[in-house]
């Protein structure tokens, strides 16, 4: 729920209540304090005397005022009705016609009326069941009636004590004016300061929460700085927002400048061990020609698999940096690939081949993790195989004009309970072995599977047609 | 004698590599650092072999220099790992790049591939070695001798024609080349290449293992 609409809901939820509270208080109020003015006028008028004589003379005529309009009495039946009070025509009003008992001089004195219409004392029949009495009439003490606190109409009973049909007596009234009476005034103007009340709250709540607003959109989309105004606790809001903000840049900027050190420090290492690494590879490849050459073969093989790892290393801190995409030709990728692991295959007798689909085959990546990424399939293909294997790798038109580049061994292949681990980060099969050995599965496919992730690609590996491992990146449509 | 320009800062490596390209027979200039290229005096080798993290002047600025007044084959030698490097030289104008830890042998090829005059394979009329092809009116033609091919056997050679020494998948031939309405099948593909073979004489059409098909490098030249 808006603010807005919530402070309405909670001033009507308020109000309301309280107003219904109200109602039912005075009203309660006025009934006690007429049916205590009922009673004591009840009390008064059968203590005068010659009380008793005159109700049994003229039981219609008898109380303090004589018929009060003409007309059914008010549903009392068979009872004999003593009207009091004319209408509020008030004091020495004339009275109505067919009026036949003493003139209305008012209530007795020190009676207060006010508020009781048409007091009448009705002399109910003896003969009376049972049931319209009270049940616990004590002699000479008024009892009210019980009724709905929103009833007007009120009725106090009394027992006289006298013997004859004036045994019992009663006096009515009304109330005036009724439940809901004199709390709310007549006039619905009441409604309008209310009313006012709520327009003004309503439009005095609108800059706050707009600011609030404000505040909240500085917040979400990070606006720097988040902009401070007023003095008030709203301002106090977004200054705190904004100091937490600031140290939250601070913290951020902090681990950035401290991750991009890593990674120039790994690039640098990487590019000061390459210059080399290069020259040992040449002078490695010239001992190979004049002396030992399986010796040194083997020592060619290490220094191409540092290599390796050096390029993996800093591809893996390339993985989490920014990765611009550029225009990237696969075949291009694919011949330098094919031609950096040519050497180390020719030396351990694995034919590696390419072959493209007579098309350009151009895609949108990151030119230096994608060229690791197969690099990384051609060297475990070529790595894994043995002597006189081949190594196939391929781009394909896909159906739906993607690509497939796929890199095909004719090795031992990788058993299928250990495919779905192989790009696992660390993985390298049963043994465990650091290195490569029998049961080391390969280098860098972590690296493979998520630079296939972060290009969109999918990497899917299998068993090749000869029974070696297929390795195929899904290179979807690109718009 | 074909000549080289080697520009390359680290002495060692510098050495080693010209001793990789004489091996080749190719008269080899040694830049050790970057040298301002004046238009009107282009290098006048047949290979520039650039380093890209020079003293003084970096490789890009010799690049552009070298590329505002010749159009002679540059391949790129980076230690880094950033791509950025490697597109922006490829943008300046180089046709090649090297990712340092190379092999001599690697250096060596590509260094062959760039001197190598590149075989024209779009005009209409194509000699390979033996093989001589009329494009437009699809006639071959084996040691001068007219051979007869079927439509299909054409189209197998003409694509492979089309990218010599290159191996073209058995996938792309098979969506590509053969007759759509007699659903084409690998194993059509091999027929008609073993009928091609025939024809043409052993050894030109050569099988590579998980690829496809390819015209032989030593029938048609390329070696």
């Amino acid at each position: 729920m808006r603010l807005r609409t919530r402070i309405l809901a909670v001033s009507a939820t308020v109000a309301i209540p309280m107003l219904l509270g109200l109602v039912v208080w005075d009203s309660h109020s006025r009934r006690d304090a007429a049916a205590a003015a009922l009673a004591s006028m009840l009390e008064r008028t059968t203590s005068e005397q010659g009380a008793q004589a005159r109700c049994e003379a003229d039981p219609e005529g008898w109380g303090v005022g004589g018929p009060r309009e003409p007309g059914p009495p008010p549903s009392q039946g068979p009872a004999a009705v003593a009207p009091m009070g004319g209408p509020p025509s008030g004091p020495g009003g004339e009275p109505p016609e067919g009026f036949s008992g003493r003139p209305w001089r008012g209530p007795p004195i020190g009676l207060n009326l006010d508020g009781i219409e048409a007091p009448q004392i009705v002399v109910v029949p003896l003969d009376a069941s049972e049931d319209t009495l009270p049940p616990d009439l004590v002699v000479g003490l008024p009892q009210l009636e019980r009724s709905p606190f929103w009833e007007n109409d009120l009725r106090v009973w009394m027992a006289t004590g006298w013997v004859g049909p004036c045994a019992v007596v009663r006096i009515e009234g009304n109330t005036v004016p009724g439940f809901m009476g004199s709390v709310l005034p007549a006039s619905p103007v009441w409604l309008l300061p209310p009313l006012v009340l709520l327009a003004v709250l309503w439009f005095a709540v609108g800059p706050p929460v707009r600011r609030i607003q404000q505040l909240t959109d500085s917040v979400r989309e990070g606006e720097d700085p988040i902009p401070v105004q007023g003095d008030d606790e709203l301002g106090e809001l977004a200054r705190a927002f904004e100091t937490s903000a600031r140290q939250l840049r601070e913290q951020v900027a902090r681990t950035e400048n401290r991750e991009q050190a890593l990674r120039d420090f790994v690039a640098n290492t990487a590019h000061d061990v390459r210059i080399p690494l290069t020259v040992l590879i040449g002078h490695l490849s010239e001992l190979e020609q004049r002396g030992d050459a399986e010796l040194v073969g083997r020592a060619l093989g290490e220094a191409h698999y540092l290599g390796a790892l050096l390029s993996n290393l800093a591809s893996h801190t390339r993985l989490e940096g920014p990765a611009p995409f550029t225009e990237v030709d696969l075949e291009g990728v694919i011949q330098r690939v094919v031609l950096r692991h040519q050497p180390l295959a020719r030396r351990r007798d694995i034919q590696i081949h390419w072959g493209g689909s007579a098309e350009d085959a151009q895609v949108q990546g990151e030119l230096t993790l994608i060229e690791q990424a197969l690099s990384n399939l051609v060297y475990n293909a070529v790595r894994y195989n043995h002597s006189g294997g081949h190594v196939a790798v391929t781009v394909d038109e896909d159906d739906g004009g993607g690509w497939l580049l796929s890199v095909e061994d004719d090795g031992p292949g990788v058993p299928p309970e250990n495919l779905a681990r192989l790009t696992e980060r660390g993985f390298r099969g049963k043994q465990g072995l650091r290195r490569e050995g029998e049961g080391s599965q390969g280098l860098g496919l972590s690296i493979v599977a998520r630079v296939a992730e972060l290009h969109g690609w999918s990497l899917e590996l299998g068993a090749g047609s000869e029974g070696g491992l297929r390795a195929v990146m899904r290179i979807p449509a690109q718009a | 004698m074909a000549s080289v320009l080697l520009v390359e800062d680290d002495h060692a490596l510098g050495a080693q590599v010209r001793g990789h390209l004489e091996s080749l027979d190719l008269e080899v200039t040694w830049w050790t650092l970057g040298h301002d290229i004046h238009p009107d005096m282009p290098p006048e080798v047949d290979l520039v072999i650039l380093d890209l993290m020079l003293p003084e002047r970096s490789g890009f600025e010799v690049l552009r220099q070298l590329r505002a007044c010749s159009d002679v084959p540059v391949i790129v030698l980076s230690a880094r790992d950033g791509s950025e490097d490697k597109v922006q030289a490829l943008r300046l104008g180089a046709d090649d790049y090297m990712t340092k830890p190379f092999y001599p042998e690697e250096l060596k090829e590509r260094v062959r591939a760039r001197l190598r005059r590149p075989v024209l394979a779009r005009d209409a009329r194509v000699q390979l070695g033996d093989l001589e092809m009329d494009l437009e009116r699809r006639e071959v033609w084996s040691s001068s001798a007219p051979v007869s091919l079927t439509p299909a056997e054409y189209n197998i050679l003409a694509a492979l024609v089309r990218r010599p020494g290159v191996a073209v998948t058995r996938k792309w031939l098979c969506a590509n080349v053969l007759d759509p309405d007699r659903e084409p099948s690998e194993r059509t593909l091999d027929v008609h290449v073993s009928r091609l073979r025939k024809k043409l004489g052993k050894g030109m059409v050569e099988t590579v293992w998980g690829v496809g098909y390819r015209l032989h490098g030593d029938r048609v030249g390329l070696a």
